[in-house]
């Protein structure tokens, strides 16, 4: 069942090229401006980017999470499938896991623009970055699955959306931020490893409590 | 037999529904009528679990829909106000996609049959957003030809259908009777209802307030009017 409700998201994507195409363009938009905005020393970029990077991130999830809630709105096919034999739990992984793939394919092509654009030396252990990307990207699709599905009933929900993430994802970003700026900066692994364990934290609450309460909140 | 017993919804502290019990026995075709903002599709809504419930209890033969999992709802199809539907997808997909999450493999050939059934043209790859009301509605019922359910709960099911949609309605109608399949049927066509159905029940400020059966006068609605 899982692997049929991804399969939609992504069919539903290919048809409509909806989110992937207002992700990628918003994100291409800011790094421009970040580029031509700054123009400060290479070592002082260093400090800035990764809180640039997650703020672009942190923006583009949210266009994608909007995006993929409203159109289950549209039609109201969500009551058709909170109607049919399907677990809330598999739903939430399935909302999940698609907005977990949106955001790696958007930072797939963005993150080299940025790279590119603002004039970044590639890190040297880029393994370290991968997985810590992932992660992240994990919690931002857990936290954010789980938000939009409480809210995409409310009226303002486009609104509420961010309100309520914004705050909530803090935690994560930051434990992004720092972890990033440390292995841009080749530092070694005990160095943020705090962090790191603050994203793999966040990354298992969220997950869990998704699984757990989503059969409550996702119905009127 | 599908049991509802003493159910209440609120929404922002407004009662919707205040102790409704209604029993729908196999092969029966249950009308429920009521003026807009009567709670009729809140507790069709509640059956099916799209909206929660304050109260109160819902069985499937015997067994509970409100704290059970999800293939307690296996017997039972929603058909709602809305299409329910996913725009960017085409019918054929759309069918598709909702018999796969009914744990139904059915074959493109079956997709395309029940399709013409409906009278919707089965070549057509468009998505549906591009669809009218009257074909969205088609469309569910479509779904109705693809998924094996017992009982179907339908949400003011002409809207937006033509004559002809109509009468391939009643028609699908009449064949559920005959397969002794049970219907809630919800609409404010109080004479288009009263043409199929076995029984009808009124709801009014969220409270059960005339049950007939075949237009007489059940013992529960006297004694309402006595009381």
């Amino acid at each position: 069942m899982l692997a049929v409700l991804v399969r939609k998201d992504l069919l539903i994507e290919f048809r409509s090229r909806e989110i992937l195409i207002s992700m990628i363009t918003f994100g291409a938009a800011i790094t421009l401006l970040y580029a031509f905005s700054f123009r400060p020393s290479p070592e002082s970029m260093l400090t800035f980017a990764p809180g640039l990077m997650w703020m672009v991130f942190l923006f583009v999830s949210v266009l994608a999470l909007h995006r993929s809630h409203s159109l289950e709105k549209e039609f109201d096919a969500f009551s058709m499938i909170l109607s049919a034999p399907v677990e809330r739990s598999v739903l939430f992984i399935s909302k999940y896991l698609s907005g977990f793939i949106f955001l790696v394919i958007a930072q797939m092509v963005l993150l080299p623009l940025f790279f590119l654009f603002l004039q970044l030396p590639l890190p040297a252990n880029l393994a370290q970055m991968v997985a810590v990307f992932l992660l992240v990207d994990l919690g931002i699709s857990a936290a954010g699955s789980l938000l939009s599905g409480i809210v995409m009933r409310v009226r303002v929900n486009e609104m509420l959306l961010p309100l309520i993430l914004f705050p909530m994802v803090t935690p994560l970003l930051i434990s992004a931020v720092k972890s990033t700026a440390s292995i841009m900066d080749s530092q070694p692994f005990n160095q943020w490893k705090l962090w790191f364990q603050l994203i793999v934290s966040f990354v298992i609450v969220f997950s869990l409590m998704g699984y757990l309460i989503y059969d409550y909140v996702s119905e009127e | 037999m599908l049991s509802i017993q003493n159910i209440n919804k609120q929404f922002a502290h407004r009662p919707v529904l205040r102790d409704v019990s209604l029993e729908i026995r196999d092969g029966e075709l249950l009308g429920l009528v009521g003026p807009n903002g009567s709670g009729k599709s809140t507790l069709l809504r509640i059956v099916v679990r799209v909206v929660s419930c304050d109260g109160g209890s819902i069985s499937w033969n015997g067994n509970s829909i409100l704290n059970a999992g999800a293939d307690q709802r296996r017997p039972l199809l929603y058909l709602g106000h809305e299409p329910g539907f996913y725009p960017p997808l085409s019918a054929a997909e759309n069918l598709l996609l909702i018999a796969k999450l009914y744990g139904l493999e059915p074959s493109p050939a079956d997709v395309e049959k029940n399709l013409s059934e409906v009278g919707l043209d089965p070549a057509r790859s468009g998505p549906i957003r591009e669809f009218s009301r009257g074909m969205l509605q088609r469309l569910a019922l479509a779904k109705t030809l693809t998924i094996p359910w017992k009982l179907l709960l339908l949400d003011e099911p002409t809207t937006g259908l033509d004559k002809q949609g109509k009468s391939m309605l009643s028609q699908l109608i009449e064949t559920w009777r005959k397969d002794d399949r049970s219907l809630l049927l919800v609409s404010h066509d109080e004479e288009w209802l009263s043409s199929h159905c076995d029984r009808m029940v009124q709801l009014s400020n969220g409270r059960i307030q005339r049950s007939e059966v075949d237009g007489e006068k059940s013992v529960q609605t006297e004694l309402m009017e006595e009381a």
